[in-house]
């Protein structure tokens, strides 16, 4: 089922739920004078949508990602490599304040500028999302520590630390965001329903501490605040903290949090929609923390909009470069190009007699060689299959490390320890997810999001299938 | 060999001309002289630092980040590259240029150097030299044939012959005079073996330690041989300070006029000033990319050890007067934590900046020597270090030998030992530095694995 919907600010939403979270709108009375960030819904489809949010630095359009930053710098990436990925869809960046708290203080931070100008992300159209978690480790520092009402039990770079809201805020203001996500009391999946209560009363203070503080803070004027729903496994307690958070005002928008801990996938798709459907429609939802291909297309059809993830560190660190055909159209052409070595290579190799053979006979010995380095969506560049592979990580890929480097050189630089293959990987790897998103988008603007999840699960399997079958 | 007459019309400069390289000296200003060198892949001015990919790449840079630095030569490593991951396989890559996508030009070593970083491994014979691999343990002949055979098939536009290498500080003067003889013994294996004059350019490399009868003997052989270029071997291990600054200014003056020489695994950037103005013209060394991984900066003043806390909210940038992409982007407070913990975004970016660094030094020396004023840049950049005016004996003997005075602005300009080059720390002061040297020196021991070893 397919129906645009074009929400304007303070247009005729009838009811508690707008299509637009327009904090003006809902915080009416309220101290925050100025609110800036705007999310509106374009297309739906079933309960996925797609739409923008809208930040004085600039737009994220969802479904999107929003690329993992450590300290304030991408992992391997300088910012000419990581700027250009723009063109790929790069809008947002997700920063974990934790890692502000100290080294560099917040202090410190305020007087380079603010965290924009001293990371040096203040070109256009970069957003800025503070989170208090850092996707690319859970360490639950509660196991050690157990949080008090007054504080959290943090992990930090430089080690377990305890933070109170107020000096998360301080953390959050000084990273200059646009919009970042109240300090909430998260706890694992398994964690047993009494610490579960005690974490959804305690995260329910810290927000209203976390917007007490924020209002002192100029730097976060201009910012939205955004609510970090927890409670854990328990359906009852996600929806207590939900349904008292919907309405809450200064808030315009919603992060699950405490996911990707464990919970196995059954259990998280009934945790995101006993939550979603206690939201405001209109509202923005991120996930956390959750965010492979299969994990983004599975809460996309739920219902959420942003994502920060640290799936691309874990494939670029392992050694992989992403390859999935982003489309079925061009999964159906990879498919015949396999079905047909010969044709192609032909093809390239040029119509002389005998080349037709030779180039296919090399096409047929290259393929089981080949299919020992990657699975259906991704390439293993460890792979000796990959020695002397001419071709780019990813035939007709765009990105600076497909455009200039072959396979056989990262392979050489990952069997060398050579940090310049990190460097190329997450060029690309980045590259592709954000080309996966903007296909999740269209997909949805088309009304045919359903075909595309399907599409996508489907091939994975009969990657299986066909293996099975043919040995 | 004509030489286009110079600007005052009266000297005529020193040039040469090989089948793939032609130099062209383009001024001179006391010993040292500013060159255009043409090589099949690029024309390069020289002096120029040459930054050095041992496995095919600057660590953590990308080739096209080097084209946009200005570097205009990159090494290789031939022992490294033959093990990892092979000369046939890159030769069937289309050679090294290919490989790794770099379209200017290109040096390789001839694995001499191995003899010295990876001495444990090595076993030298007349033939030449048995290595057991640091990987993998398998055994490598590396005789002068075959290392000019490998380095044919990598197809840099410089190659360098096989020598004898000894480390410079070994004290065993029978096995001096054995590498240095042996060593021109093996140029003509060398010369003999190889197979792309054409297209490739063979440097001799002198040999003879830290004494001056034995460098005499192999200058006089190489010399004779006239190969394209000609490079000084056996430094940088080391050695103190004075004794290098001699060989330097003796193998230049050794050397034909007319050729390109080449300081081999030269880094600090002290060094490239005192060693331009005694007339060479090419160096190499890991020193600005390892260095960064460490933590450190270059900066004219010395060096920055960014670990150190007294950074932590510093909003300048690295280098006040770069304008490369880092310092034109972040400040020293921002780096401080990143540089602390090491991470690879964090010493991506110090490395770009040193190289940057090093790009600017290489065109300020051939910018003073073509105006005529290398005294004067010697003698600020010499002052910027040390300010105290406590100039380390080697520089003041090196600018002697090549007739600059070191106008002792600061007090009694006395002799600091030996100093390391450019050790002038902005970063150093007290306690804090002490701990900061704590730090950069854990680190090198991290750092110091064999694969890193070029030089």
């Amino acid at each position: 089922m397919r129906r645009r919907q074009r929400a304007a600010a303070g247009g005729g939403g009838s009811g508690r739920r707008q299509a637009v979270a327009h904090l003006g709108g809902l915080a009416a009375g309220a101290c925050i004078p100025l609110i800036t960030a705007m999310f509106t819904v374009s297309y739906s489809d079933g309960d996925a949508r797609s739409g923008e949010l809208s930040t004085p630095s600039g737009a994220v359009s969802t479904p999107g990602l929003l690329v993992y930053t450590h300290r304030g710098g991408s992992m391997n990436l300088t910012p000419d490599l990581l700027e250009p990925l723009r063109a790929a869809g790069l809008q947002g960046l997700q920063l974990d304040a934790l890692q502000f708290l100290n080294q560099p203080t917040p202090a410190v931070v305020q007087g380079g500028g603010g965290g924009r100008k001293f990371m040096a992300l203040d070109g256009p159209g970069t957003v800025l999302v503070a989170t208090g978690r850092d996707p690319a480790i859970y360490e639950y520092a509660g196991a050690m520590r157990q949080a008090t009402n007054e504080w959290a039990s943090v992990t930090t770079p430089t080690g377990a630390a305890t933070v109170t809201p107020e000096r998360y805020v301080e953390a959050v203001a000084a990273l200059h965001p646009d919009v970042w996500v109240a300090l909430s009391d998260d706890i694992p999946s398994d964690s047993r329903t009494d610490r579960a209560a005690k974490s959804v009363d305690r995260t329910a203070a810290w927000l209203a501490a976390c917007l007490a503080a924020a209002a002192q803070q100029p730097g976060l004027a201009a910012a939205a605040a955004w609510a970090a729903v927890q409670g854990g496994q328990y359906l009852h307690e996600r929806q207590r903290y939900a349904e008292a958070v919907a309405g809450q005002p200064g808030v315009s928008g919603y992060v699950l949090g405490g996911l990707g801990t464990g919970e196995s996938p059954e259990q998280r798709q009934q945790i995101v929609q006993a939550v979603l459907q206690r939201l405001p429609a209109g509202a923005p939802r991120m996930l956390s923390s959750v965010g492979t291909p299969e994990e983004v297309l599975e809460a996309v059809a739920q219902g959420i909009d942003l994502f920060d993830t640290a799936y691309l560190l874990d494939v670029t660190n392992g050694g992989y470069a992403l390859a999935f055909p982003l489309s079925p159209e061009a999964d159906q052409a990879e498919q015949q190009a396999q079905q047909q070595p010969g044709a192609a290579a032909g093809a390239a190799a040029g119509a002389a007699a005998g080349t037709l053979q030779a180039a296919a006979g090399v096409a047929a010995g290259e393929a089981p060689a080949d299919a020992c380095g990657r699975d259906d969506s991704k390439l293993n560049l460890w792979a000796l299959a990959y020695r002397t592979d001419k071709r780019p990580l990813l035939p007709g890929c765009t990105c600076f490390a497909c455009a200039n480097h072959t396979r056989a050189y990262v392979h050489h630089l990952l069997q060398t320890h050579e940090m310049t293959a990190q460097v190329l990987l997450e060029v690309h790897n980045t590259h592709h997810y954000l080309q996966f998103f903007r296909e999740i988008r269209t997909a949805i603007a088309a009304g045919r999001f359903a075909a595309f999840r399907d599409w996508f699960l489907q091939r994975r399997q009969r990657w299986l299938v066909s293996e099975g079958g043919e040995q | 060999m004509a030489a286009p007459p110079s600007p005052a019309g009266a000297v005529q400069l020193p040039s040469s001309s090989s089948p793939a390289l032609k130099f062209e000296v383009l001024a001179q200003c006391g010993r040292a002289r500013a060159a255009r060198m043409t090589l099949p892949h690029y024309v390069c001015e020289t002096p120029m630092f040459m930054p050095v990919g041992t496995q095919g790449s600057v660590k953590g840079l990308t080739s096209q980040q080097l084209e946009e630095l200005g570097c205009q030569v990159v090494l290789g490593n031939t022992y490294h590259l033959e093990n990892r991951p092979g000369s046939e396989l890159v030769a069937e890559m289309g050679g090294l240029h290919s490989f790794i996508n770099w379209p200017r030009g290109m040096l390789t070593d001839s694995g001499g150097f191995q003899m010295v970083s990876l001495l444990h491994l090595a076993d030298i014979t007349e033939e030449g030299v048995t290595f057991q691999s640091p990987t993998d343990g398998r055994r490598m002949l590396l005789t002068p044939e075959h290392s000019i055979q490998v380095q044919n098939r990598l197809g840099a536009d410089i190659i360098m012959a096989l020598d004898d290498v000894v480390p410079s500080t070994a004290a065993d003067d029978a096995r001096f005079e054995e590498a240095t003889h042996r060593t021109t013994r093996w140029i003509d294996r060398c010369i003999a073996a190889h197979g792309r004059p054409t297209e490739q350019n063979l440097f001799a490399i002198v040999q003879g330690g830290l004494d001056e009868r034995l460098r005499d003997i192999s200058l006089k052989g190489l010399v004779e041989r006239d190969t394209p270029g000609y490079a000084v071997g056996g430094l940088a291990g080391g050695e103190d300070k004075r004794s290098f600054v001699k060989v330097v200014s003796q193998c230049t003056a050794g050397l034909p006029d007319g050729k390109p020489r080449y300081v081999m695994g030269i880094g600090y950037p002290l060094d490239i000033v005192i060693c331009s103005a005694l007339g060479a013209d090419m160096y190499d060394s890991v020193y600005p990319t390892r260095t960064a991984r460490f933590g450190v900066a270059l900066v004219p003043e010395g060096m920055l050890k960014l670990k150190n806390a007294q950074f932590a909210a510093d909003y300048r940038p690295l280098d006040e007067e770069c304008g490369c992409m880092v310092c034109r982007r972040y400040t020293r407070a921002f780096l401080h934590p990143l540089a602390a913990k090491g991470l690879p975004f964090a010493t991506n970016l110090i490395s770009y900046h040193n190289i940057a660094y090093m790009m600017r030094l290489s065109r300020q020396i051939r910018e003073a020597i073509k105006e005529q004023r290398y005294p004067e840049f010697v003698r600020e950049y010499v002052a910027r270090q040390f300010p105290a005016g406590d100039y380390p004996e080697w520089v003041v003997e090196g600018c002697r030998l090549a007739g600059i005075e070191l106008s002792s602005s600061g007090s009694g300009g006395t002799a600091a030992a030996d100093g390391t080059g450019g050790s002038a720390a902005v970063g150093s002061g007290g306690g804090v530095a002490a701990a900061a040297a704590a730090a950069a020196a854990d680190g090198s021991r991290q750092g110091g694995a064999a694969a890193d070893g070029a030089g």
